[in-house]
């Protein structure tokens, strides 16, 4: 007879179906549910990151949508605008996931649970990597004997004399309001994938 | 369904909804699904070109672009039979003065001073007191504002010097401009 067998255990994998469910731990399962709610809400807060040359370019950017205008112009790339609808599905999906493994306590919940809190990092991440590329970018600029760089974050008037004129304009670089949801979302989700911890090797 | 395949599903999930949102993309944008940009780009090098070298070349405004109305003050005495000696020191006379805007796109006139010169001298200054949208082929009535004084010490000048503040776009444009005497 194998272990938990004759006794009301079931089996599942070689693992006894208890030690597959998340630890009876309240307060981790409440966390895990305002977290997979917040999650759902992150692509619908706003950008995350927005570029302004003077009113000239506009570039509003999250890992789930992304307007570009140029001179008042509204500038779209279509196969980005797919990916990043893509990304916004999965973000939900991975918010729905954690809600059903906090409500539930089934030997598949923590699976969905670390499935879904580990991807809002995976976005913040991205982002920053993302406006971390423009460095290399500056350096470019400054080749190319343009008169000023851009910020990676913060704003910065730059003025040049051309002949009798002097133009002056603002860039501006910042990470918004929602970049910072975004982060202390994904802070909590890797609080909570953290917690709970994946299963132990398979009994043989 | 196992461990085994649920882990699977969970690795692949991302790239099928990934894979799944291109090939929507791809049929909803009628087989063409592009990297490059779209939208009215077309557009975007004429519209540049029009915006700026307007812009970066030299002084925007020139003198015969103005025309000078009426002096006015609120001063109870005849403006060009008064002597210097008569003008009360907090007397301000205003101008209207007539502008055709040389752009081909609505600008802020952020401020306007002109200077009339002689012998290096200035002998009269008078300058916009509020900010005016110019709309291109529109003539703005511009009320610039000056001392009184300065006004009955002169009626010839050897140069004019106007500087302005133009706004359009997000780029302020600090300018300077020299015109003819009288």
């Amino acid at each position: 007879m194998r272990d938990g067998e004759g006794d009301g255990m079931e089996e599942v994998n070689g693992r006894g179906i208890d030690e597959q469910k998340i630890e009876e731990n309240g307060w981790i399962k409440v966390l895990a549910l305002i977290t997979g709610i917040a999650v759902m809400t992150i692509p619908f807060t706003g950008s995350w990151w927005i570029l302004k040359f003077a009113e000239v370019l506009i570039f509003e950017f999250s890992p789930f949508d992304m307007r570009l205008e140029f001179l008042g112009e509204s500038v779209e790339i279509p196969a980005i605008q797919y990916a990043l609808l893509s990304f916004k599905i999965l973000i939900v999906i991975s918010g729905i996931f954690i809600v059903i493994g906090a409500l539930t306590n089934k030997w598949w919940s923590r699976h969905l649970l670390r499935f879904g809190a580990g991807k809002p990092a995976w976005f913040v991440l991205g982002i920053l990597i993302t406006v971390v590329l423009f460095i290399p970018l500056n350096s470019y600029l400054q080749n190319m004997d343009i008169p000023f760089q851009l910020p990676i974050y913060g704003e910065k008037t730059v003025s040049f004399q051309q002949e009798n004129i002097r133009v002056s304009f603002k860039i501006v670089s910042k990470f918004t309001e929602s970049f910072i949801y975004a982060l202390i979302v994904s802070i909590l989700g890797l609080y909570v994938r953290f917690k709970i911890k994946p299963l132990p090797p398979k009994k043989v | 369904m196992g461990e085994g395949s649920l882990k699977l599903f969970l690795w692949l999930l991302p790239f099928l909804i990934l894979a799944g949102s291109l090939t929507y993309g791809y049929y909803q944008e009628n087989q063409d699904l592009t990297l490059f940009l779209t939208g009215d780009i077309q557009e975007i090098p004429a519209k540049l070109e029009k915006k700026f070298s307007m812009s970066m070349s030299e002084s925007p405004f020139s003198e015969s672009d103005f025309k000078m109305g009426e002096i006015r003050t609120d001063c109870s005495f005849n403006v060009s039979g008064s002597s210097p000696e008569q003008a009360p020191e907090d007397c301000k006379v205003s101008v209207d003065v007539l502008l055709k805007s040389p752009f081909p796109f609505p600008v802020k006139l952020k401020s306007l001073e002109i200077d009339y010169i002689k012998n290096d001298l200035v002998v009269q200054k008078i300058s916009l007191k509020r900010e005016v949208t110019l709309e291109p082929d529109e003539t703005a009535v511009l009320t610039l504002e000056g001392e009184l004084k300065d006004f009955l010490e002169t009626s010839e000048y050897d140069r004019t010097i106007m500087r302005f503040v133009i706004e359009f776009m997000g780029f302020t444009f600090e300018g300077v401009s020299e015109g003819r005497g009288r």
